[in-house]
């Protein structure tokens, strides 16, 4: 069962991770990559545990940017937060 | 107890804030974040009495003065499950400390704040609570009083509960019914269906009559002390912050063993709970000289966290191995009592106070007129070269943050740490 729901608005861009973040309960955070939108993927998952949470958002928001994005490049790997 | 960012203050109420500032949560009047204690100059005529931090959110209390009405409340940072309660319209965020609307003329003696949730105690015992609602009631955007017969004497907050603790030694919890079943998902909708939901206060299961002194409410776990001192966990436990060896969640309080276990001298135990992690402070009931290190016990409890650290701080020149480890545990444990929690932890495991005024005593030279001692960073960094010219039974080490270094538990501290951490 997904954590919580969280609007992609709530959500912050990590220019270090590529991704859309934001906090887990554990410390580190959910994150979900512009690519996984794309494809709507609506589940952002915590590298560090087992929770997830849902994310809403509109998949044609991100399906305009899609033309500028190079193809072929495999989407960088979640990585763990330091989270001190 | 926010993750991402802080609030400090000095012993004459002033503030301090750093951190991540993109919600406008350190109250400068922009976006900005700081990772230095920068000074909220809008309380720079008070006396700030208490302050308390959410995820995104900041709130700080005001105690009565003149030409006001009363107590005040001011918040900041993101209030769009209102939190912030200055407006019964969403506010998306501000920077700068607006007042808290509909507690005027009562008397607040606390606040509290983690997640989206708000929440304040009044002298009568009468708990207000806004913000993101409780087990999936609609948000709160002014204070609302919780009607129940308890009259509460400590609110502590998760992120989806508050803990209350009673002038009786009850322990109450409220929004509980994920409690401890956050990995078990099946039970999670099973419980939610169950529940109803005008009953969202229930008293903390399985105590059986056992008195509480102390509670501690984490992201998503909770920890009390019982009458008879013993420190007890439930909830979520998947990253061992329940300290019971195992990552196993739990629906009610169960015992934990400490590892240096203070043997029968009197004892006073706090503990504390952030995201993920579970911290219990052990003092000696003795005045603080001349074993001014020698008389706090820190356990820290939270297995899981070590992952994050591996290879992420620079390592030591020491040839030793488990100093390694040390430095990194040090410098985590330093880490999380300054950015992820509250100073009132800090102060109880640095005794900023308690040293400021041994060393007041001790070093009378010192004088009130210093202007720099309206910071409260630079008092500790001139206490850790006192204290550490009192402490002549140990030889000196330089771990973590160096205007901590006084607290020289470290080693009573990683021994604890390391200890918990090989149980998982």
């Amino acid at each position: 069962m997904s954590y919580d729901d969280v609007e992609i608005e709530d959500m912050e861009w990590n220019e270090e991770l590529k991704a859309y973040t934001y906090p887990c309960p554990c410390g580190d955070l959910f994150q979900i990559t512009k690519d996984d939108l794309k494809l709507g993927e609506e589940i952002a998952r915590c590298p560090s545990c087992s929770l997830y949470i849902t994310v809403i958002y509109n998949m044609e928001d991100f399906l305009v940017q899609s033309d500028q994005t190079k193809k072929g490049i495999d989407p960088p790997k979640q990585q763990p937060v330091t989270v001190a | 107890m926010d993750i991402e960012f802080a609030l400090l203050f000095s012993d004459c109420g002033s503030v301090f804030t750093c951190g991540d500032g993109s919600f406008g949560q350190l109250g400068h009047g922009d976006y900005k974040s700081y990772c230095s204690p920068i000074k909220l100059s809008y309380f720079v005529n008070n006396h700030v009495e208490q302050m308390a931090c959410g995820m995104r959110h900041s709130l700080v209390l005001l105690k009565f003065q003149q030409g006001h009405s009363g107590d005040q409340i001011y918040a900041f940072g993101s209030g769009k499950r209102g939190q912030l309660g200055i407006s019964k319209d969403k506010v998306k965020s501000v920077s700068l400390p607006e007042v808290t609307c509909g507690l005027d003329g009562i008397n607040i003696v606390s606040i509290a704040a983690n997640g989206d949730h708000s929440a304040a105690l009044s002298n009568d015992g009468k708990l207000y609570t806004w913000g993101r609602g409780f087990q999936g009631k609609s948000d709160a955007y002014y204070p609302e009083h919780l009607t129940t017969s308890f009259c509460s004497t400590k609110a502590t907050l998760g992120w989806n509960h508050a803990l209350l603790l009673t002038g009786n030694g009850e322990a109450c919890i409220l929004g509980g019914n994920r409690h401890g079943v956050l990995s078990r998902p099946d039970k999670v909708s099973a419980l939610e269906n169950m529940q109803d939901s005008n009953d969202l206060l229930e008293e903390v299961p399985g105590l059986d009559g056992e008195k509480v002194v102390d509670i501690a409410a984490g992201s998503e776990h909770s920890a009390l002390i019982t009458e008879k001192g013993v420190v007890k966990t439930w909830g979520w436990g998947e990253h061992g912050q329940l300290g019971l060896g195992n990552t196993v969640d739990q629906t009610s309080p169960q015992p934990v063993t400490l590892y240096n276990e203070v043997p029968t001298e009197a004892v006073t135990s706090k503990v504390y709970c952030g995201s993920g992690f579970t911290i219990v402070i052990r003092t000696k009931d003795a005045p603080l000289p001349p074993r001014l290190l020698g008389d706090v016990t820190v356990d820290l409890i939270a297995s899981y966290k070590i992952k994050f650290m591996e290879g992420r701080l620079p390592k030591h020149d020491a040839n030793d191995e488990e100093y390694d480890l040390c430095y990194r545990c040090n410098n985590l444990v330093i880490s999380w009592i300054f950015h992820a929690m509250s100073t009132e932890i800090a102060d109880d495991i640095i005794g900023s106070r308690k040293i400021l005024k041994y060393s007041e005593e001790c070093f009378p030279c010192k004088g009130q007129n210093d202007s720099r001692s309206s910071n409260l960073v630079l008092p500790l960094f001139e206490c850790k070269w006192e204290a550490r010219a009192l402490r002549d039974d140990q030889e000196s080490t330089i771990l973590g943050s160096p205007w901590l270094d006084f607290l020289e538990a470290p080693y009573d501290l990683i021994r604890n740490y390391t200890r918990l951490l090989r149980l998982v």
